[in-house]
């Protein structure tokens, strides 16, 4: 094993660190308690390349490979950007964009993908609804085959970028009969008759994303927005699974290193009883776990993204347990983490209580901790240890 | 980057493998001389795959050996990483006497047992340079079956090492009550020491790292092993017509021992290659491993221990020994507490305000 990077991996990551500081990390407390989308930050992270890292320099990419993905998006994190923003990245460029370059024809990604990749368009990706979440095969949001294309009627819930996306990756069911099989994909864009933005939704944390619920109302989308072919839709939702454990998670990797400085900055500045709060063990132990749970986690993110630099097929065990490890024991530092910080740390002005509420979504957001737990479980079960 | 096992680390593996099977036979009830042999087997199989002279940096392939062998036997997997450590610092002392040892101690002609703990020791230097000690050691491991004991003593100008035949009049043995298979309370009192027994301690730090490393690759292979036996137990006991296994709460238990274990596995993995990398973050991470492994540890035999329930309550099972032999472990080395502390001033210092 060789857990090295390479001086361009390094190199880049520290370029992002310091773009983001620069040019992004100060306008994200306005933005941020105004729960408001920051489209001057968003601009800004098209024009430096992070949209497009890992898409083919002849759509505007810079064919980097998931690796270099991971850091830039762990950089974000340790730069401060918040949680919001890093979400809304991971949706367009992972979920939306990257499925249209995965699955889509040339037609597709040449409409798509350079305004996608330059920040122009803005994606998301329509899979959940009001009644069906990670049980897939639930879908109701129906795509009804008619002369020239399909009419999708139904709703989507808790969709990342939503109200802001001029591009949609929606999956429906072709074949209600068929469970997972009868799922497929389109692309919808905004201002297609009878697809609505009902309702924006008002979250504890990644506040700066739009989070929606879509609806679909006998919406006629053309036959030429079939991403792949009909019944692809599930394996096409699985696979971003890869980008949802790598890429997506990287964020919280260093929004961990993020808060370790802070409270390394506050320790020594913050005295109490006549010397820096740096001095008593107490506080010592809260930095220090901190660091535990950001070293352990980092190589359950990177494997991930290893594995699908080297074209290794998924795997759903350890992709399983890189998400709910991060997920859940990141809870714990995080929250002490504001506890040092005292009143301070429940005050906006720190940035420590954002983390910790940005960081709630880890064990929701892309199949609970729950589901993670089934996932393993049953690949345990199976002999997959 | 590369999360593929090389021919080195597969090697060392495959060595690993017919041992485990040998193992097995092994119980918690086993004597201490079926310990001995069998930890000797052992040894003498994996220390003929040892480098001449090993230097102090993690070797990768055997770090995921010891880890691998501990998942059968995590006293076994300590008697190996003790023989190692004897050999490593036998041969820092560059003399004819002590490098005779190390080659005995590499050759597993005899099972060497180490005392690295805080001790009240105390090393009375006479005039011909040869000394007499006298100390109480608990808990050391190998020690029930070794016939040879290193120590790290306070002489007179800073630490030594000292070489104590397991025999000699004045060792006294006391096996502990739960801990570690093979290890054993030592009592030495006014043991003669002669003077090419002796020898300034100068290893200290290279020491230390190699022990938390060692201790953590050991108590992963046991985590796994508790987790591994509590699945098949889960799978056969039964809670009225069902197995425990068919309780949503058990399996979804496993799964997050198995990602406990995972994440304990790849995180000693890649603390030892920072560490024969050299990288600056290799000291904090080690530290880090080592908590973060210690604590783990604890935590999942005393779920496996819970789980397993009323099977679990009898002495002499497994249950109750992994509970016992983890809690040895995460005591053993840099406790988590002060390595916590070691992070955070480490941290400190590089992140002055």
């Amino acid at each position: 094993m060789d857990f090295k990077l390479t001086d361009e991996q390094r190199l880049f990551k520290e370029q992002v660190l310091k773009f983001a500081r620069k040019e992004i990390v100060p306008r994200v407390q306005e933005h941020e308690l105004a729960a408001k989308f920051d489209f001057e930050s968003w601009r800004k992270l098209g024009e430096f390349g992070v949209l497009g890292l890992h898409f083919p320099e002849k759509f505007g990419g810079s064919g980097a490979d998931v690796i270099t993905c991971v850091l830039a998006g762990e950089a974000l994190g340790e730069a401060g950007v918040d949680g919001g923003l890093t979400l809304s990245y991971g949706a367009h460029s992972f979920l939306c964009a990257d499925t249209i370059y995965a699955h889509g024809n040339d037609a597709q990604r040449e409409k798509y993908l350079p305004k996608l990749i330059t920040g122009e368009w803005i994606g998301c990706m329509g899979l959940t609804e009001p009644g069906a979440g990670s049980d897939v095969a639930a879908l109701r949001t129906r795509a009804e085959k008619v002369d020239g294309g399909y009419r999708l009627t139904g709703s989507k819930m808790f969709i990342t970028n939503g109200s802001i996306a001029d591009v949609a990756v929606i999956y429906a069911k072709t074949d209600p009969k068929a469970g997972h099989a009868g799922i497929s994909a389109f692309i919808v864009e905004k201002g297609t008759p009878g697809f609505t933005v009902s309702k924006n939704l008002h979250k504890m944390g990644v506040r700066t994303s739009p989070t929606s619920e879509l609806a679909f109302d006998n919406c006629f989308v053309p036959a030429e927005n079939l991403i792949g072919f009909e019944g692809a839709g599930f394996l096409m939702s699985m696979q971003t699974v890869e980008w949802d454990r790598s890429a997506l998670l990287a964020p919280m990797l260093g929004s961990l290193q993020y808060v370790m400085e802070k409270c390394l900055r506050y320790a020594q500045e913050r005295e109490q009883f006549g010397r820096p709060i740096a001095a008593f063990p107490a506080i010592k132990h809260k930095i220090a776990n901190l660091k535990i749970v950001l070293e352990a986690a980092r190589p359950l993110i990177y494997r991930i993204a290893w594995c699908k630099d080297q074209g290794k097929p998924l795997s759903h065990l350890e992709a399983a347990i890189a998400k709910l490890f991060i997920a859940d024991w990141s809870l714990a530092p995080l929250n002490d983490a504001v506890i040092l910080h005292g009143g301070y740390g429940y005050c906006h002005e720190y940035d420590v209580e954002r983390v910790l509420r940005d960081s709630r979504l880890a064990p929701i957001g892309g199949g609970t901790s729950d589901i993670q737990k089934m996932i393993i479980s049953k690949l345990m079960a199976g002999g997959g240890a | 980057m590369n999360y593929e096992r090389n021919e080195h680390e597969q090697a060392w593996l495959d060595a690993v493998k017919p041992l485990k099977g040998q193992l097995e036979t092994l119980k918690a009830d086993s004597s201490s001389e079926e310990w001995g042999q069998a930890a000797l087997s052992c040894i003498r199989a994996l220390q003929a795959r040892d480098p001449k002279t090993p230097d102090w940096r993690p070797d990768l392939g055997v770090v995921v050996a010891l880890m691998d062998l501990s998942t059968v036997s995590a006293s076994v997997g300590m008697a190996w990483l003790v023989q190692r450590l004897a050999v490593q610092l036998a041969q820092t002392l560059e003399t004819s006497e002590w490098a005779e040892a190390a080659e005995s101690f590499k050759a597993g002609e005899n099972l060497v047992a180490l005392a690295i703990g805080p001790t009240d020791a105390t090393l009375t230097i006479q005039a011909d340079g040869s000394a007499r000690l006298t100390g109480v050691w608990e808990c050391v491991p190998n020690a029930a079956a070794a016939e040879r004991l290193l120590a790290i003593v306070q002489g007179d100008e800073g630490p030594e090492l000292v070489s104590i035949d397991a025999k000699a009049v004045g060792v006294a043995l006391s096996q502990t009550a739960s801990s570690l298979m093979g290890s054993a309370d030592i009592r030495a009192e006014d043991v003669a020491i002669a003077a090419d027994c002796r020898a300034a301690f100068k290893a200290s730090s290279d020491l230390r790292r190699a022990w938390n490393l060692g201790l953590a690759a050991v108590a992963t292979g046991l985590m796994r092993h508790a987790m591994a036996v509590l699945q098949g137990f889960s799978a056969v006991a039964k809670e009225g017509a069902k197995p425990l296994a068919a309780d949503q709460n058990v399996r979804y238990t496993l799964a997050e021992l198995l990602t406990r274990v995972q994440t304990a596995e790849l995180f000693v993995a890649r603390a030892a290659w920072l560490g024969r990398e050299g990288d600056f973050e290799a000291e904090t991470v080690g530290m880090a491993v080592k908590a973060f492994v210690s604590d783990e540890v604890q935590t999942v035999t005393t779920i496996v221990h819970q789980i397993a329930g009323r099977a679990a309550g009898g002495r002499g099972g497994f249950f109750t020994q992994a509970l016992s032999e983890a809690a040895t472990l995460a005591v053993s080395g840099t406790t988590a507490d002060k390595a916590r502390s070691a992070i955070a001033d480490d941290l400190l210092a590089r992140y002055e305000v």
